[in-house]
């Protein structure tokens, strides 16, 4: 074995010997002062070293599981949107192709798709009240919640979010405890479960997830954008 | 279960691992509470572009370990200053050993900052996260023979700065 105290004793301390070495470098340790003091001091150290491990604060623990959630649910909408840009295209394809963009009459609608536009039109709700539901999404994207009403869709109850968009346009999302109907003339955007139509010059869209919603906008693009933004699928 | 628990499941468990590393490249709290996340969001990133480390203790540490570097060069902060043990005249160890058993820990804390930021996270590595000195050589790139005398050499140096300090405190 070398006999260079400091390249002694760092091998030593780092546990590399096998036990034959190790045993014949400690019988030296006991005559050899220099390699003594090399082994006692840098063992010091490290004893000090060690003494310094801290256990991570809890609230670092959460900010870091709420910062990977926030970078998750984004990487989430960034990969959703070039399927909501196909979506788009193919529906408005499907309504070019249909002759759809030629209005529809609101009368030929069940009832319910048909006060839903009604009502996106005048403003009004039949047994129209202030709500106190908190909105699903304050704001998402460029729309930013203005308020809740509470009222029924021919007979349907349900709560209408109003939103804006940065332009100023509106979008209705209207909450029901079930399912509304599907619009006549609707189209269903491949690889999802909504459908989408253009009932009167209004884009309505419906999905079920997280619950049954109508997104209500000045056109069916507009409403699946809103749809996107707001995740509903 | 969604990718950012599995993530997080495998990842977390070295969180304590990360905060000591950082605590020893930032020196405030918060700067190194900011590395810590920024650590988990760059990981999160290469997670998502398909990468699974073998294990998630030396990946993590090699990430902080960059970050750290490349935000202190960006800071361009105070010079480092080197203590080197064999310029130090070798005092008593048992004079030392007694003082240095009525230390405070933040005169431990700031006796390692005063070594070179190499003896600083070699230490670090391998006394305060656990990692053997062949895995500090993988994270850090260097052999591990230079890892070994960096160890060492802090270590000596460590002790004989709080020493120093402790006997420059007593009365």
């Amino acid at each position: 074995m070398s006999h260079e105290p400091e390249v002694a004793g760092a091998v030593y301390l780092a546990g590399i010997l096998d036990a034959a070495q190790r045993e014949r470098f400690e019988e030296h340790l006991l005559a050899c002062e220099a390699c003594w003091g090399e082994v006692r001091t840098a063992h010091r150290g490290r004893a000090l070293a060690e003494s310094l491990r801290e256990v991570a604060p809890q609230p670092l623990r959460e900010r870091v599981r709420a910062s990977v959630a926030a970078a998750s649910r984004s990487e989430r909408r960034r990969r959703r949107r070039p399927l909501v840009a196909v979506a788009l295209a193919v529906t408005i394809l499907a309504l070019v192709a249909g002759g759809l963009l030629v209005r529809q009459a609101g009368q030929g609608q069940p009832p319910v798709i048909a006060a839903a536009v009604a009502s996106y039109r005048t403003g009004q709700l039949d047994g129209s009240a202030a709500a106190t539901a908190q909105p699903p999404v304050r704001q998402a994207g460029d729309l930013v919640w203005q308020g809740a009403r509470q009222g029924r869709l021919a007979g349907l109850p349900v709560v209408a979010h109003e939103y804006r968009d940065a332009a100023g346009a509106k979008v209705t999302l209207l909450r029901a405890d079930r399912s509304f109907p599907e619009a006549v003339g609707a189209n269903h955007p491949p690889r999802t479960a909504i459908w989408v139509a253009d009932v009167d010059g209004v884009g309505v869209l419906c999905a079920d997830r997280p619950s049954p919603s109508l997104v209500v906008a000045p056109d069916p693009a507009g409403a699946l954008r809103a749809a996107s933004e707001l995740g509903l699928h | 279960m969604a990718t950012d628990d599995e993530f997080l499941q495998v990842t977390l468990p070295a969180l304590d691992l990360v905060h000591n590393l950082a605590r020893r490249f930032a020196r405030g709290h918060a700067d190194a509470e900011d590395l810590v996340q920024d650590t988990y969001l760059r990981a999160w990133q290469a997670w998502t572009a398909g990468n699974r480390p073998r294990r998630a203790e030396p990946w993590l540490a090699t990430i902080c370990l960059n970050l750290g570097r490349d935000q202190r060069r960006r800071a361009s902060l105070r010079p480092e200053v080197t203590v080197e043990p064999e310029n130090e005249p070798a005092a008593d160890v048992d004079v030392e050993a007694a003082a240095i058993g009525r230390v405070e820990r933040a005169q431990v804390e700031q006796a390692l900052w005063a070594l070179s930021e190499e003896q600083r996270i070699a230490i670090t590595l391998m006394d305060i996260v656990g990692f053997t000195a062949a895995e500090v050589a993988g994270i850090t790139g260097s052999p591990r023979g230079t890892v070994l005398a960096r160890v060492h050499r802090g270590r000596k140096a460590l002790a004989r700065l709080v020493a120093k300090e402790a006997m420059r405190r007593e009365p």
